[in-house]
């Protein structure tokens, strides 16, 4: 689950900005980083990491999702920290482990090289403790785990961030969270990134994870953390939207409890609606139909629903027959006329001069 | 893509002439019927036909597939190297059909002689790439081999030319008029013998599958870090069947981690990379299993269709409950009854390494099987096992 959520996480949007919706040329097709990304890792081509990796931190022109570069960059690679059966054995871990260490040794000044290190180590430690609860680990599972956190977390303390390495940070806040290192700590080491770049969604994203009750915080840290992210953006458009993409993220732990949690729904479905004008092939009119089922706001809703008519991205409803489940309720609970009273606005206030849905 | 002499033979419009090879009596069957052709033509047909089909075959191995993602410097170069070259050897084709009619196969089945053809081509294949371009080409090759863009863009390979093409595209434009030289100079040999390749004792094979094998039982890590693609594949459980361009990454591996193992042997060690780089070209072209997969002891159509036979000998390690650990092939003695007695089959004779190692595999667990718990007759030494393809 944790792991899920975290390549959710990461798919979702990696320091993805809502900054503006022009798009501009770029040498990498949109459609193509996160493919590419993945097969560069996959290949073992350093060489192609790092301009890929460039060409994302650079390029202007957005995904279809309305998210940076940066985004299906960190998505391509994830899919190979997150491997699962049967590729994923001691074997393939300790190999990516050795893989990353060797490119470090020849690229000893290379902050991708040691992103990547660092990030290995967390796959690694993470392969050990798998995703179950702490009663299913085993002791030598557990101190498996701590010890390559710890190397993970070595060695991103071995050299100091450039605070514009949107990327090293999300994973430095991942590890960080991992060693147990409080919620202030994490915001503090994502703060170094968030004060010149507030558009990176991927770090909010993670810093919103560490602050749900799972992980020893709460909705209303949850709620003052979003409502910080979203009075950061540069428009109040933008700041609708950074609202509302966190809160789709926080609903994946939220679930049934989405309908009781501190939103301004009114806000959410302002952003949401920002989002899917701009960009209307999007995953988010799929987080938009699920939140307003959650949120029981039928007009909302069918709104949606009809617009994504018998393809729904299941990703977006959950995790396996879940999704499936998820997504058909919402369709049947759309059939059955008026069992629900259409839901009311949280009393959150919009923020003065925000756009009016 | 036509690999197959039968799809060759279809888009080709000669589908009524293998199905009366597919159909006619087989020369054991009905000897003087064969011997004493009714069909004087026949011959000329299948002759002019075979010339056909070697054009054909030649201009779809030169032909880069719209899946591969190289610049279009590279496609220019290339296009520009191959044009026609197929269209120029059909006097040597034409010759070639001759000499496969003139063997004791041809001259008792002549419409067979399609079957000759493809042997025949898959022969010219590999010695296109066993043989040197020339020292200059050498060095480029050398590097390029050692990049892993290489291997990503032969991911999507599907003919000979694609795996030049990946060299090309891997090597510094600057050196691209060096590098084309080289191809230049093995164009030109073509038509010529199967040269010799010295390649002392290096063995991919061999030291990959024990290399995956040791690691996989949690030894020390002996040897450099693999591509993530192959390490996933190698250490699944169970392991995945490695594809075309897993091959590569393999292959890669090996000669990163032998060079600094042994760096006074680099040139057997280079000399081996070629002849496995042919070799998975064959695999890929004939689409038969490496040996990195060991799923099927069955004689594999398509080499019993290039009428490949003969014996093979594998040499075989053993735990100490005499159960199989791996397998290496130590010799190879095949040809194909369709060619020329004398012509070698330079690693169409490793065609048969996947499944003579499945084999013997399955030989020697069975063997362990059936020995009784503590028995003191199962050996755990290494032994040499000999396997015997013959065609029926």
């Amino acid at each position: 689950m944790i792991r899920r959520l975290v390549a959710l996480s990461l798919a979702a949007g990696l320091c993805g900005s809502p900054a503006g919706h022009a798009a501009q040329a770029s040498a990498v097709p949109a459609q193509d980083m996160k493919e590419r990304a993945m097969e560069a890792l996959e290949w073992g081509d350093f060489d192609e990491l790092v301009a890929l990796h460039q060409e994302a931190v650079h390029a202007t022109v957005r995904d279809k999702d309305g998210l940076r570069q940066i985004s299906p960059f960190g998505a391509g690679l994830a899919t190979l920290w997150n491997i699962g059966e049967p590729e994923a054995t001691d074997a393939y871990f300790a190999n990516l482990d050795a893989l990353t260490a060797s490119w470090l040794e020849a690229h000893p000044r290379s902050p991708l090289a040691r992103a990547l290190r660092m990030r290995a180590l967390y796959a690694r430690a993470w392969w050990y403790r798998g995703d179950g609860y702490a009663n299913t680990v085993s002791p030598q599972q557990f101190a498996l785990f701590e010890r390559y956190i710890q190397a993970a977390l070595a060695q991103a303390q071995g050299e100091p961030i450039r605070s514009d390495d949107e990327l090293s940070h999300v994973w430095l806040v991942m590890i960080a969270r991992s060693a147990k290192l409080d919620w202030r700590t994490q915001r503090a080491l994502a703060e170094d990134t968030l004060a010149t770049h507030p558009e990176a969604l991927g770090l909010w994203e993670e810093l919103l994870y560490s602050a749900e009750p799972k992980w020893g915080g709460d909705w209303d840290l949850v709620k003052h953390m979003v409502l910080d992210a979203a009075a950061r953006q540069n428009t109040p458009e933008q700041g609708d939207e950074m609202y509302a993409r966190l809160w789709v993220d926080a609903s994946f732990e939220l679930e049934g409890e989405f309908l009781r949690a501190p939103v301004d729904w009114i806000r959410v479905k302002r952003g949401l609606r920002s989002i899917v004008t701009h960009f209307p092939h999007s995953s988010s009119v799929n987080d938009f139909a699920k939140l307003a089922c959650l949120r029981q706001d039928r007009a909302a809703a069918q709104d949606m629903m009809d617009r994504l008519g018998d393809e729904p991205d299941l990703a977006q409803w959950g995790g396996g027959n879940h999704a499936r489940s998820a997504f058909d309720q919402c369709r049947q609970w759309l059939r059955e006329p008026g069992t629900m009273p259409p839901a009311g606005s949280e009393p959150e206030p919009a923020r003065k001069g925000a756009a009016q849905s | 893509m036509t690999t197959t002499i039968a799809s060759a033979c279809r888009a080709a419009g000669l589908a009524g002439l293998l199905l009366a090879a597919l159909t006619a009596p087989r020369a054991a069957d009905a000897p003087q019927a064969i011997a004493q052709p009714t069909q004087p033509d026949l011959r000329a047909d299948v002759a002019a036909h075979g010339a056909d089909l070697l054009v054909k075959w030649t201009q779809d191995a030169f032909r880069i597939s719209d899946e591969m993602t190289v610049d279009a410097d590279v496609h220019r170069r290339l296009d520009a190297l191959t044009a026609g070259f197929a269209e120029r050897q059909r006097p040597a084709f034409e010759r070639w059909m001759r000499e496969l009619a003139d063997t004791p196969e041809g001259r008792r089945d002549p419409i067979r002689a399609a079957y000759n053809a493809g042997t025949r081509y898959f022969v010219a294949l590999a010695n296109w790439r066993l043989r040197s371009g020339g020292a200059a080409h050498e060095a480029l090759l050398r590097q390029a081999a050692a990049k892993p863009a290489d291997c990503r863009l032969v991911d999507d390979a599907t003919t000979p030319i694609d795996e030049v093409a990946a060299l090309l595209q891997a090597t510094p434009p600057a050196q691209r008029d060096a590098f084309m030289e080289g191809e230049r100079q093995l164009l030109a040999q073509w038509d010529g013998a199967t040269p010799v390749v010295d390649v002392g004792d290096e063995d991919p094979a061999r030291d990959v599958a024990r290399w995956v094998q040791d690691i996989r039982r949690g030894g020390p890590p002996a040897t450099l870090p693999m591509a993530t693609r192959l390490a996933g594949l190698v250490f699944a459980d169970p392991p995945q069947q490695a594809a075309h361009a897993a091959r590569c990454s393999a292959r890669q591996w090996w000669l990163a981690n032998r060079l600094k193992q042994a760096p006074a042997a680099s040139e057997a060690i280079w000399q081996a990379w070629r002849l496995a780089f042919a070799s998975d070209l064959m695999l890929m072209r004939a689409r038969t299993a490496s040996v990195m997969d060991l799923s099927s002891t069955e004689y594999p159509n398509n080499v019993r269709q290039m009428g490949i036979e003969g014996n093979v000998m594998v040499r075989v390690e053993r735990d100490v409950r005499g159960r199989f650990v791996s397998g290496a092939v130590t010799k190879r003695q095949l040809a194909s009854r369709f060619l020329p007695a004398d012509m070698p089959i330079p690693m169409l004779d490793r065609l048969l390494d996947g499944p003579s190692l499945a084999r013997a595999r399955k030989l020697v667990n069975e063997q362990a099987a059936a020995a009784a718990p503590g028995a003191s007759d199962v050996s755990s030494s290494p032994s040499l096992v000999q396997f015997s393809w013959r065609i029926e």
